[in-house]
């Protein structure tokens, strides 16, 4: 192995790990945020809402380089329901109990989910998509706040997610027909 | 002067006496508790070794909350640790990991050349010894069609680094959580 392979080798790790020490960061935020905004804490409520915003910034303009693991992220949310469905409890949390039809749902929902970021993970993202990803997102987040809410937050999400899509697929196949 | 008998009956005594000191100065590797089993220690660990568990600790003692936000289903779901629940857990339950990423391993091999004495084209150098000619191939060639199908499966399983990354950042947490369970408080 030539020295120059090496060293493309070194550079494009420290790179790769140096993205998901930002994405662990980026989580924190969130975590942060959420944690302030929502729940009694020693620190005003304004920063948490600062903090999500500052997340919600770097999301969006992050967005083309994120985008690219989103289905490793969600195939690995496959396993973890997976998990979920064989074990009954929600993973690394025996005291949170899963039912199999929850499980099995979000089993279906994140394979779903996987499969249509490919696409978007394939092409350039137009508007709809980023709007699409964005309030997935939010949504996947929002029920963790408003577990009462989760049902809509995930039909929103992943309606979102797919409708996007649906309407890449479209414009797409206009695109090939007006030029046929 | 005295000097302690480090042969003697008293050495088991000394050696609980440096156990004390050391756990006095507040920094222990070891999380095994009394009477737990490395297991239990596992399992009940679980959390505080994992992306979404460890972040969420480190928020909550910075920020001065109690939140616990990564025990969600959907979160948990990608944010957890789900080699350690295999390490702890089930067989069945290692058994469907296996079954994701096998058609990428699969496939990877499959029309690979693995020959001895031989050489294919695909083989590039240009003073290599052996006879020139066909050789034989890992599944054969004539398996391009299945090779083709389960590549498709395998990008959909496996989708890449992305995915193999986030189970190699499991597995290091895994390691640790392993280590530290090995060794009592």
């Amino acid at each position: 192995m030539s020295l120059d392979n090496v060293g493309n080798q070194v550079k494009s790790g420290i790179k790769r790990t140096g993205a998901w020490l930002l994405g662990l960061a980026w989580l924190g935020l969130v975590f942060a945020g959420m944690a302030i905004a929502f729940n009694p804490s020693p620190h005003s409520p304004k920063l948490g809402w600062g903090l999500l915003g500052i997340a919600a910034l770097v999301l969006v303009f992050t967005m083309d380089k994120w985008v690219k693991v989103l289905p490793g992220l969600l195939a690995y949310g496959v396993l973890g329901s997976i998990l979920m469905l064989l074990s009954g409890h929600a993973v690394n949390h025996p005291d949170v109990l899963v039912s199999k039809l929850q499980a099995a749902v979000l089993m279906i929902l994140f394979a779903i989910a996987a499969g249509l970021s490919v696409t978007f993970a394939k092409q350039k993202l137009t508007v709809p998509d980023r709007v699409a990803l964005f309030v997935f997102i939010f949504c996947f987040f929002w029920q963790a706040v408003a577990p009462h809410l989760m049902i809509l937050s995930l039909a929103i999400g992943f309606s979102c997610l797919a409708c996007a899509w649906i309407y890449g697929l479209l414009r797409g196949r206009l695109t090939k027909n007006a030029r046929a | 002067m005295h000097w302690p008998n480090f042969c003697g009956p008293n050495r088991f005594a000394f050696a609980d006496r440096r156990a004390a000191v050391a756990a006095n100065n507040g920094f222990t590797l070891g999380i095994l508790a009394p009477g737990q089993t490395w297991s239990q220690c596992m399992a009940a660990n679980a959390n505080s070794y994992s992306i979404g568990g460890s972040i969420e600790l480190g928020v909550n003692v910075a920020s001065g909350t109690n939140t616990s936000y990564s025990s969600n289903a959907l979160i948990s779901g990608v944010t957890g640790n789900s080699i350690n629940t295999f390490i702890s857990g089930s067989t069945a339950e290692a058994a469907a990991t296996m079954g994701a990423n096998a058609p990428g391993l699969i496939s990877t091999g499959m029309g690979s050349a693995t020959t001895f004495g031989r050489r294919p084209s695909t083989i590039m150098s240009l003073n290599l010894a052996g006879t020139p000619g066909r050789s034989t191939f890992a599944l054969s060639q004539a398996s391009r069609g299945v090779k083709a199908v389960l590549g498709q499966i395998g990008d959909v399983l496996s989708l890449g680094m992305s995915f193999a990354t986030r189970t190699a950042v499991d597995v290091g947490f895994t390691g640790a959580e392993a280590f530290n369970c090995a060794i009592h408080r």
